[in-house]
């Protein structure tokens, strides 16, 4: 290579280089346990500002929380270990950010920005500096939500619809697959196409690394990690971390909002984070209130869900959806954090045991789960068949206690039952097969109108698989023309009858021979 | 209910204390009796385990009042009268502070001060840290 050549790289580098003198408020640790220091000195610090200590084996950043007379509090971010008594620590001038960008896509993130997989490190210089504290939108830049997010999962978009902008909870006790419904939303965003798909995010909080492996895996094998940021806090992390977390996934999905398109993020959960962030206000000395936790734990959740919004043209119409994951103790959802999401968000879905054991998969309780704002959201076609669908299912769950006597009643309760029966087997959906939403028209208008009552309950499941199949092959125009007026006009209402007697009838000579 | 005294209110107490003279008792009495009152206050108050911050505390803010701060000047190799003497010059205190010398020779060369809570920091350890974020 040239000579003069590599010296004219290294001045243009160098052009930057103005070698001067730092000045830095300091401070010294006074006392550190449990990722969380007692600092002296620190007189110019900020709240939440970001602290360097500088110890034998390096620097460890932290952030500075409580401002008292004679010390600063501070979290540690990562490893405290290398930490001793009277450590040199620095203020930064910088409050907490996190480093966002395309680039992110696909990858898979500490709280901190570091990739956890193998893909080799970040380019700083095609990112920006997201502070991963910021406040809300206002009143002024927002919009109504007006837009579907299409969840492909037939309960939730017929009877929960989710809107984009919209805050919705997933509530339920552990294992019943609060974790596998989400999953399911973000496999479909990348096959509807009605709308642009969102840039997905998913929070892991103190979750299990195996875990966390298992759903990037099938993420990648199914194609959707290429929309997908997993930002990861695993249960080996220290309490700092945990608490951070969300805040850095929100911050990801703010910079694609701001950019104007639609972002998703997804907290998985939101318990464990009120639990690091108990542990972090108890270790900090600030005053327990009920279950322990610090008085300021619902400030905490609002702030963070608050920061979801929709746009208004002006501000680019760019939005972020926010699914935040509570998991309750025995159902109980009066406990202290459930009731505090519960009114932060705009509606909840509640996975519920018995329906889960009763084999009814995604154990969605219809009745207990509400949508504040999505139904607004939701599509004309949608909204004709599933306004019955609720109905109807509200109806049934009322008469559900007689269902043992089904002999007995009369031909109008019995009549109701069956139809409840019939709906409630059309709502069961297997995992990782989200269905896109022209075909769940299609399939709740067969049942609303009263086609299934003549087949048997057990061979629903059959019917759906090969009048979806049948749709596919060869109604593929009637789905396109659903999908793209997003209605259900006179005409395609007729071609859809038909289609569906065809395939009854179908079904029923099938078993005939 | 007698409401709780941090250290450094005990401190400032026991500075103004020491400034006032009690009766006509001489000068090396005085600052015994006052010790001796003190301790009486700390002991009613049962607030005689915080003795040893209340010290720490005292020496800070008795050092603040006669503007005096702590200056520590860090450098790679043992620092020379001379300059010491320029350091000493620099500060406006009129050579009231006393400068503590450390020697860290992972600093390479320049010089870090501290003065307070304040670190200037000039060390060329510093410097090529930058040089290496900017080729990198």
């Amino acid at each position: 290579m040239d000579k003069n050549f590599i010296i004219e790289t290294l001045k243009k580098q160098l052009t930057d280089y103005r070698p001067g003198v730092e000045t830095a408020n300091i401070g010294k640790v006074l006392r550190i346990g449990d990722g969380i220091a007692a600092i002296s000195g620190l007189s110019q610090v900020m709240a939440s500002e970001m602290l360097e200590f500088i110890t034998s084996e390096g620097s460890v950043y932290g952030v500075a929380l409580n401002l008292e007379e004679n010390q600063v509090g501070a979290m540690v971010l990562g490893d405290f270990k290398g930490i001793k008594e009277g450590d040199l620590v620095k203020s930064t001038g910088k409050v907490l950010s996190f480093p966002v960008g395309k680039e992110l896509l696909g990858r898979v993130l500490d709280p901190l920005g570091n990739p956890l997989d193998n893909l080799g490190p970040l380019s700083l210089k095609e990112l920006e500096l997201y502070p991963i504290e910021r406040k809300a939108p206002g009143v002024i830049s927002r919009e109504p939500v007006s837009t579907p997010l299409h969840t492909g999962i037939k309960a939730i978009d017929s009877t929960v619809p989710i809107g984009r902008g919209q805050r919705e909870l997933i509530i339920g006790d552990r294992q019943l697959g609060k974790t596998a419904l989400v999953i399911d939303i973000i496999l479909n965003q990348l096959q509807d196409t009605r709308y642009k798909s969102p840039i997905c995010i998913y929070v892991a909080i103190g979750q299990k690394e195996s875990k966390v492996a298992r759903i990037v895996e099938e993420l990648k094998s199914r194609g959707a990690m290429e929309n997908t940021i997993v930002v990861l806090a695993p249960a080996s992390d220290s309490a700092p971390l945990w608490y951070i977390a969300p805040f850095a996934g929100c911050a990801i999905g703010e910079y694609f909002m701001d950019k104007g398109q639609d972002a998703l993020v997804i907290y998985d959960d939101l318990s464990k984070h009120a639990w690091a962030y108990r542990q972090v206000s108890l270790l900090l000395r600030r005053p327990p209130g009920r279950e322990a936790y610090p008085g300021d734990i619902f400030y905490l959740h609002s702030r963070l869900l608050e920061r979801a919004a929709k746009l208004n043209k002006a501000n680019g119409g760019g939005s972020l959806t926010a699914l935040p994951i509570i998991e309750t103790q025995l159902s109980d959802i009066s406990a202290y954090i459930p009731t505090n999401v519960i009114s932060i968000t705009d509606g909840q879905i509640y996975l519920d045991p018995e329906l889960f054991y009763q084999g009814i998969r995604p154990a969605l309780s219809v009745g207990l789960s509400v949508s504040r704002v999505g139904s607004s959201a939701q599509t004309k076609a949608m909204k004709k068949v599933a306004s019955r669908l609720r109905l109807e299912l509200a109806q049934y769950r009322e008469l559900q206690a007689f269902v043992q006597f089904a002999s007995e009643l009369d031909e109008a309760t019995r009549k109701r039952i069956d139809r409840g029966q019939r709906l409630s087997e059309i709502l069961k959906q297997p995992q990782y097969s989200p269905i896109p939403f022209e075909k769940q028209v299609c399939l709740i208008y067969a049942g609303v109108n009263g086609y299934l009552d003549q087949l048997p309950v057990a061979r629903i499941g059959e019917f759906e698989e090969k009048f979806f199949q049948y749709l596919n092959d060869r109604k593929e125009e009637m789905l396109s023309k659903i999908r793209d007026s997003g209605d259900l006009n006179e005409e395609i209402e007729k071609e859809l009858k038909s289609a569906i007697e065809f395939q009854i009838h179908a079904l029923n000579e099938g078993s005939k021979n | 209910m007698i409401k709780k005294i941090a250290p450094l209110q005990y401190a400032i107490f026991l500075y103004e204390l020491t400034l006032k003279a009690v009766g006509n008792l001489p000068a090396g009495r005085q600052v015994k009796k006052k010790v001796n009152d003190f301790f009486e206050v700390l002991v009613k108050n049962n607030d005689s385990g915080k003795i040893s911050e209340i010290i720490r505390e005292f020496e800070a803010y008795e050092k603040k009042q006669r503007g005096v701060e702590d200056v520590e000047i860090i450098s790679a190799r043992p620092a020379g009268l001379a300059l010491k003497r320029q350091v000493s010059g620099l500060l406006k205190d009129g050579g009231k502070s006393e400068i503590k010398e450390t020697v860290d020779p992972d600093m390479i060369g320049g010089l870090t001060m501290i003065i307070g809570d304040t670190m200037i920091d000039g060390s060329l350890r510093r410097k090529l840290r930058e040089l290496k974020k900017v080729l990198s």
